[in-house]
Order: C-alpha cells, then structure tokens, then sequence
C-alpha cells in the first residue's frame, strides 16, 4: 500500500508486572510479586503490536510510531522500551497512582487523546497478562467508530489502496482472513512476531529522548465521567481449580454390546505399547521411524 | 659479481631498486591510512616496558618457540635474513659507489662466514618448513599459494646469494673459503675465470632482482608479518588478560565496531600481523567441533573485507561525492567474517594464548557481536537470558527471590552494612550457583568446607544480580555495566573487603573488570582458597580413596588467569592415586564450549564442544573428573549423561572432593 501522505500508526502499550514470575493475586484482583525488586515488563501483546509497526513502518517508508500509554509515572518506562525499540512519538496519559480503572475507563481515556491526532491505524495488544479482559481494544474501536480486528496472527498490506489484509485466531487452530479500510483498529495476539532484544544503551538514549520529547497529558478525570475512573470493580478472584484426570469411560456412541464388552473387559480397548531402548540418537532414530509409521510425519 | 657496476647496470640497477621500493611503500603508506581511520585507543604507555617485551619478543622468539621444530626453523630464517640483508644491502652499495657498506662488519671474516653459514641454515629450514607443509600437512598448515611462492622466493635467494659469493671467491682465489662457499668452489671447479665471472653476474642480478621483488610482494602477503609484528608485539595488551575495554553505554549510536574504522586501530594492525600459521586452530573449541567458526579465517576474512571495502571506496573517487562511509555496509566486520560465525566464539582464549604475534581475536569477536545485538538484536534464547539479566539478574530468567530462597538455606552468617563485626571473607555465590542444581551442590559442599576449617566468612543476601560476565562476552556492554554498578555499590555499601568466589566467570569478572569501575575487591579463587587452608593447616585432607583424578582447566580460571597449579595440589592431597591430565591440558585446555555466552546460544551445527572434551577424559579411564567452574560442571555433567549406559565418570567440583575428603 502506498498512501500519499505520512501513515500515523498509533500503538497502545501498557507496563505490566512480569507475570511470568510466581505471582499472588489477592481478592480484589491486584497483582503481588514476592521479588527483592518489583519488575515491570511491557505486556508482551502490546510489545508484539510495536514490533509489528516497526514492521510496517519499513515496509512504508513514510510511517510515524507514536506509542501511548494511560498509568501513572513508572509507566513512562514502557515508553523508554518504545523508543528504543523504534516509537517516532510518544503520549503519556498520566493518572494518579492509586486510581483504579476499568478497561472502558482507559479506553475512554485513550479515546479523548486520540480524537486530537490524526491517525490511519491503531495497534494495541490483544489482551494483558495482568487483567487479561481483553476489552481496551475493542471498546476504543467502538468509541472511536473505526472498524477493528481482533486477535491478528498476521498482518499485510492488501493489493489495493489503504487496505489491510489480517490473519485472525479463532478457536482450535482455525484462522480468519480479514481484509479492512483504513483507518482501523487492530488487537495483535503477541505470537505475532518475536520482539527483538533491546540493549540498554538503546533503552537509556530511549529514556533520554522520551524524557526531552515525549509528551505528557494530565487525566482529568471531571472532563471523561463524573461518576470516577471505574463503572465497575472486580469482587474477586479465585485461584485455579486442579484438572480432575480424565478417566476412560465408553463412549456415548457406542452401541451397548460394545459398553458391555469395554466395561467386562476393564478398561478401554488396550493401546499397543512399542517399548525401544537405546542411546539418545537411536531413540530418536526409533521416534522418528514411529511418526513416520503412524502418518505423522512425512 | 663483485664491486661497482657499469654506468648502464647502475641505472637498470636504480630503476629496479625504485620500483622495488616503490611498490613496497605505496601499499605500505596505504595501509597505514587504512589503520590510521580507526577509532583511537591508548596503546603508547609504558613505553619502556613496551619497548622491552618488542625486543625480547622479536629476537628472542619465545612464542614462536612454542612449537620446537617450526620454532627453530623460524629462528634460523630469522636471524638469516638479519644478517643477509646487510649482506645484501652491502652487494647494492657497493654496486653503486665500489666502496663496502659498513666496512668494519661486511668486511670482517667472522660476517662472511656468518652469512654463509646463516645461509645453509636458511636452506635447512626451507627444507625443513617444505617438508612439514606439504609431506606431514599438519591439520592447521594452509598450503596457499603465496605460502609455496614465499618458499621459493627464500630457497632462490639463498641460492643465488651463495653462487655470487663463491663465484666471486674463486675469482679472488681467496683462500679463506667460509663451508658452503668450500663446498660450491668444488661444484665450480671446472669452469674458467669467464664463465665464473658470468655465473657470479647472473646470480648477482638474480639475487638483487628477487630481493626487490620479494620486497615488494612482502606486503601483499603474509610476510606482511615480518614488518607488523615487531610493533604488534610493542602494541600489545598490558590489561589483565580478562578485561575488555569498555564502551561508553550512554551513546546515541549503536556500540562496537559496524564498520571496520569503528575497529580500534590496534584492532587494525592485527590483521596485517596474521602470519596465517593455524596455531590459533588447534585448540579452538569452535573450529575443532566443525562449526563455522576459525580464528585466522575471522582474521584473513576481516583483512580482507577491510581491503576490499577500501578499493571499493577508492573506485567511487572522491569526487563522486558519497562520503566513504555511505559506501560500506552497516555491519561491515560482521559481514566479512559471517554472523552466525561470530556468535560460535566462548571466548575461551585458546586463540590468543597461542598466537605469537599477539592478535586479540577475542576482543574483535566482542566488538562484532556489540553491534549486531545492538543493531539487529539477538536469537530467542540469548535475548531470553538477556532479558534475565535485565530484569531479573540472573541469565536463568529465575526469580530473584529463589535467590534469597538459596542463600538462606546455605546456613551462613549474612554479609551486613554496620554489623560491627567484619567477617574475614565474603562468598560471592554467582546465578550457577544459585539456580543450577548442579552448581549447588558445589557451594553448598564449600559452605561446608569453609565450616570446618572454621572460617570466618559470611554469605551475601541474594539481592546481588549476576556479575555481568555473560552480557559483556555477548556484547551487552550496557548491560553489563549496569550489574557492575549495582554490585559495586551493594558490596561497598556492605563493606566488603574480600570476595570467594567458585566461578571462574565472577572471579574474573570482580577481579579484573570490577576495578575500573571503581570496585576494587581483593578476590580469590575457591581452588586457591582451598589451598591456602590447606597449608596453614586450618583443613585437614584424608588421601582416602584410590581413586583415579582427571582435573578440567576452566578457561576463565587457567589461559585468563594463570591459576593452574592450586586446584592440582589440593586435588594431590585428595586421594593416593594419579591425577591424569587430558592430552589438551593447561594453557592447550579444550574449553567446556559453555562460555562467552555460548550456554544460551543454541547452535546447530558441528559436534558439542562438551561430548568432545569429555570424550578426551574418558579415554584416560579415571573414576572422576573434577573441575573449579559451574559452567564447566554443568557442561561436563550433561556429556557424561548423554551416555545411555550411565556415567562412567563423575564429575564434581573440586569443592566437593574436598568436602568428602577433609578431617571432620
């Protein structure tokens, strides 16, 4: 796609606490981490979603990144890690520490700021590892009445003009073709591409760009709702139940001469088992020659 | 021929001679601007002792003797052509003016059998050298071209300087006959004056041409060596062996070196000092495992790829009006070597310990690999134990509070600001040590050992972050200063005076990089350590068993800093049998293949460094094989598991032996 004026991508981006580290959630839905040091990570969708700009923006050539974020100051770092890793601009939406928000109280944070800029397309990450509601995204496009795409695993630019062509996710490995005009909004699962590692030269000249040239917007929260920053707010959360094993048991479908004979017999129809000894290359030797076998591998 | 020439001779003579010298300086001048483009770096200090190592370096020959016979082939074409190139400046000047050059030497007797039998030595050494290239072919001999000319060149030389010198004696009918000159006046008897003055003349002028003509192919070859190397051996390195030269991490521009000006100018000079002799090879983890990766190609590919960038930039002209750094690709160096290739290096610094000529491969590696993160990022699983680093501190992407977990259970008194009691000595664990199970068992048997010999010593609190070691060998400087600054501080805040340490990587690390970013710690080895209980008497070892040892070098504890011996003597005192070294031991050591990064870096290609080296210890038929590093640990352990019928020999840290041996 070639456009004749200067595509505007905006990506949405939101610092996390790295959930990847054992993590306590209490009731009311907050995040503990029991580390020496607290560690903040860009959510890994919306790192995937700037990876992704990068990516268009060199397909383009004439392409701005501008990265915004809604949270209070420590925030910024996510900014400092998009500039590094290639956000032309950035906008802070600077809110109070302790205030807490909704997904539609951000999206509509995100839209206020949003309505001011031009743009051709928004990016955001299709869910975040902390709150995982999955809903910034969708309610931004509503509030912003632009056609979105949710869940993309893929992303080109189509044959014709200003058009975007996205693979989406759907359940059990089933993939969606979607062709969109511009301007859009599109939520990136992050299995979309690999970020690249960021070396913390890039990150500190990010930080001190940031800190001479990105801008920073004070929430005013009487100018969105006067009702407060949350229509609602989480009662609470409760671990994972433990998966019960599965047990074989006959199959509704068989036909009750085949259930007597199963349930008579003990369990289900035995497996055969092949058992292989051996040094590590033999046993792969022998897996391989089995998946080749059973049609698996070709 | 002997004496002044005719008029005519002279002017083909001066012709010759100018062109020789012509060729020989043009490319010389060239490639002096060529170095000259790269960035500066301090090199000229201490220039006495500089001066002192050039000179014992260059004619004492001390690392070309490392290798007896081709050492002692070097020695005699050496100082041959030290002699007879006064000789030979003496056959031109006297051509020129009749009168000797320097009288009191080339005159003298003594010079002329020197030369002479300085000369047959030259022959033997060619001969020697011939037999070596092309009949035994050893596996790091490169039969080149140039290599077979250069041969020749030196063979004919020799030749028609011994011809001209008996032809001109027999001439003379002197009958001071120096031997090789005695033995050609026998082959010549049958010739009259004439023919004698002919065949003097013929093997004069061939002399002389080949002398200008060898003069000028010197540096367009790898002869280049012979004018390099003695200013390579000035230039050297007086660092600790382990301290990279650090870059500024607050820079708006990618780190390490892009283009080849980005190379340090030192850096620079080292590819013309590339003698191409392969002994870089022979103890290359990298190259011996068949991977993509060998140090004199990194070499002859950068000395090659910085020519020809430079032709390419001369071809544009000045005049095109693209600056000359548009014109080379953005990672030029990388480019020249291959980057995957770049990436294949651990750092393990056989390469360096075995070039005579002092080429810093390692450091070139690093400057490559500082670019490439910085500009391209790196491979999933390095930019996972990067990010490790960042995050977290430890490479292992763990949880620091596994840390602080760890520590606690070692059972040890706490390192603590103001606690008015100042322990002897304080562990600095490391993140093996911390997370790796194999790892931990080491520290906690030297927790144990350092319990009984009573040693007052205190244990950190697990808040400190890994010592950077790895960021910096994947060219993370950044990175890598940033976890020095937080240590340095955190163990200053914590009054720390002196630091244990069970891995080579930290050891090095705290000891020889620490210090020039303010954190001077005195730090010792466990080996060491160890030893030292040991010989005070404050730990007793009981040579219980019989059992067999074979002791591992760790790369970063033995080539990086000379520390040998101490783990071999407690290991002496540890058991009434034999400690076996492999057949690559010491300084010749075969590395683990788990350093300079290359623990996260997933590599496809060639056989595992690990299953190599451990296949060396197995054929020593020992019940044990015992090292002084986690990584090597762990490396070793997982060859010793990758055979189906178990492990025949076990692998423990030297920590370990000692805890199961020691008086309790």
């Amino acid at each position: 796609m070639r456009v004749q004026r200067r595509m505007e991508i905006l990506v949405c981006v939101k610092l996390i606490l790295d959930t990847r580290l054992p993590v306590q959630v209490t009731e009311q839905g907050t995040v503990i981490q029991g580390e020496p040091w607290p560690v903040y990570v860009l959510n890994p969708a919306d790192r995937a979603a700037l990876e992704e700009a990068v990516r268009l923006r060199n397909e383009v050539g004439d392409c701005r990144i501008t990265a915004i974020t809604v949270g209070p100051a420590r925030a910024g770092v996510a900014l400092a890690y998009c500039v590094a890793r290639g956000a032309d601009n950035t906008v802070h939406l600077i809110t109070d520490e302790l205030v807490q928000m909704d997904s539609f109280y951000v999206a509509r944070v995100l839209g206020a700021e949003i309505r001011k800029r031009e743009f051709d397309l928004i990016m955001c990450g299709n869910n975040t590892e902390d709150n995982s509601s999955g809903e910034v995204g969708p309610f931004l496009a509503e509030l912003l009445d632009l056609p979105q795409v949710t869940n993309v695993v893929k992303l080109n630019f189509g044959s014709r003009e200003r058009k975007l062509v996205a693979e989406r996710k759907l359940e059990r490995g089933y993939r969606q073709l979607v062709e969109t005009g511009l301007p859009a909004l599109l939520t990136l699962d992050s299995s979309i591409c690999q970020p690249r590692y960021v070396t913390v030269r890039a990150a500190r000249y990010g930080a001190k760009r940031l800190a001479e040239t990105g801008t920073i917007v004070r929430v005013q929260d009487s100018s969105l709702n006067s009702s407060g920053p949350s229509l609602r707010s989480v009662v609470s959360v409760s671990p994972p139940r433990p998966r019960p094993k599965k047990i074989a048991q006959p199959d509704a479908g068989m036909s009750p001469a085949e259930r007597m004979a199963m349930l008579m017999s003990g369990a289900m129809p035995t497996k055969s088992s092949q058992r292989t000894t051996g040094g590590p290359e033999s046993l792969a030797d022998d897996m391989i020659a089995f998946l080749k076998e059973k049609g698996l591998l070709t | 021929m002997d004496g002044q020439l005719m008029p005519l001779g002279k002017v083909v003579l001066a012709v010759v001679l100018l062109l020789g010298t012509g060729v020989f300086a043009d490319r010389v001048f060239r490639i002096l601007r060529l170095v000259g483009a790269g960035r500066p770096e301090d090199r000229l200090d201490h220039f006495w002792t500089r001066l002192a190592y050039a000179i014992a370096y260059t004619f004492g020959q001390s690392t070309v003797f490392k290798n007896r016979v081709t050492g002692t082939a070097h020695l005699a074409i050496f100082y041959g052509f030290l002699v007879i190139s006064v000789g030979t400046t003496n056959l031109i000047w006297r051509a020129f003016s009749g009168d000797s050059f320097l009288p009191f030497i080339t005159e003298s007797p003594y010079f002329i059998w020197l030369q002479d039998v300085l000369a047959i030595l030259v022959i033997v050494a060619v001969i020697v050298n011939a037999y070596r290239r092309y009949v035994l072919r050893p596996a790091e001999v490169h039969n080149s071209l140039g290599a077979a000319l250069v041969l020749t060149l030196i063979f004919l030389l020799m030749v028609t300087l011994l011809t001209n010198e008996a032809a001109g004696q027999k001439l003379a009918s002197s009958p001071n006959f120096p031997p090789a000159g005695a033995l050609l006046s026998v082959a010549l008897a049958g010739l009259d004056r004439d023919h004698l003055a002919a065949l003097g003349s013929g093997a004069w002028w061939a002399h002389i041409l080949l002398v200008l003509g060898f003069l000028a192919y010197v540096p367009y070859s790898k002869h280049m060596h012979l004018m390099v190397c003695p200013f390579n051996q000035f230039l050297r390195s007086l660092r600790p062996k382990g301290d990279l030269l650090p870059a500024l991490a607050d820079s708006p521009e990618p780190l390490g070196a892009g283009r080849f000006d980005q190379l340090s100018w030192k850096q620079l000079v080292d590819l013309f000092a590339c003698t191409e002799c392969g002994r870089c090879l022979q103890f290359c983890p990298a190259h011996i495992t068949g991977r993509p990766m060998a140090p004199r190609q990194m070499i002859l590919d950068m000395r090659r790829g910085l020519l020809a960038q430079h032709k390419k930039e001369k071809s544009a002209g000045p005049g095109s009006g693209t600056p000359a750094g548009n014109l080379s690709p953005k990672a030029a160096v990388a480019d020249a070597v291959g980057r995957e290739a770049i990436w294949f290096c651990t750092t393990c610094r056989a390469c360096q310990e075995h070039c005579p000529v002092f080429i810093e491969h390692v450091d070139k590696v690093v400057e490559a690999r500082r670019f490439l993160l910085d500009t391209e990022g790196a491979s999933p699983s390095l930019s996972k134990a990067l990010e490790g680093l960042t995050l977290l501190g430890n490479p292992q992407m763990l949880p620091p509070s596994e840390r602080v977990d760890f520590m606690e259970k070692l059972n040890a008194p706490l390192a603590m600001a103001a606690a008015g009691h100042e322990h002897e000595i304080v562990l600095w664990t490391g993140c093996a040590a911390a997370y790796e199970p194999a790892a931990q068992d080491a520290i906690k048997a030297l927790v144990k050992v350092l319990q009984t010999a009573r040693v007052d010593f205190a244990v950190l609190d697990g808040t400190e972050k890994c010592c950077g070691d790895p960021a910096r060998r994947t060219g993370e400087e950044g990175l890598f200063q940033e976890l020095a600054r937080y240590n340095i501080e955190k163990l200053q805040h914590l009054g720390v005076k002196k630091l244990l340490t069970s891995c080579p990587h930290c050891y090095n690390t705290l000891k020889n990089e620490y210090p020039r970013f303010g954190g001077v710690f005195s730090v010792i080895h466990h080996s060491e350590f160890i030893l030292g209980l040991v010989e005070n008497g404050q730990l007793e070892l009981n040579r219980l068993s019989e059992q067999s040892i074979s002791y591992h070098d760790p790369c970063y504890l033995g080539r990086y800093n000379d520390v040998y011996e101490a783990p071999r003597e407690v290991l002496r005192r540890t058991t009434k049998g034999a400690i076996r070294d492999p057949a690559r031991t010491r300084e010749r050591s075969l590395c683990c293949g788990g350093g300079g990064g290359q623990m996260y870096l997933e590599s496809a290609a060639g056989v595992r460094a690990n299953r190599l080296r451990f296949a060396e210890v197995e054929e020593l038929a020992v019940s044990t094989l015992v090292t002084a590093c986690p990584f090597c640990k762990i490396m070793m352990d997982d060859a010793a598991r990758y055979n189906s019928e178990g492990p025949k020999v076990r692998v423990k840290d030297i920590a370990e032996i000692v805890a199961e041996t020691m008086a309790v």
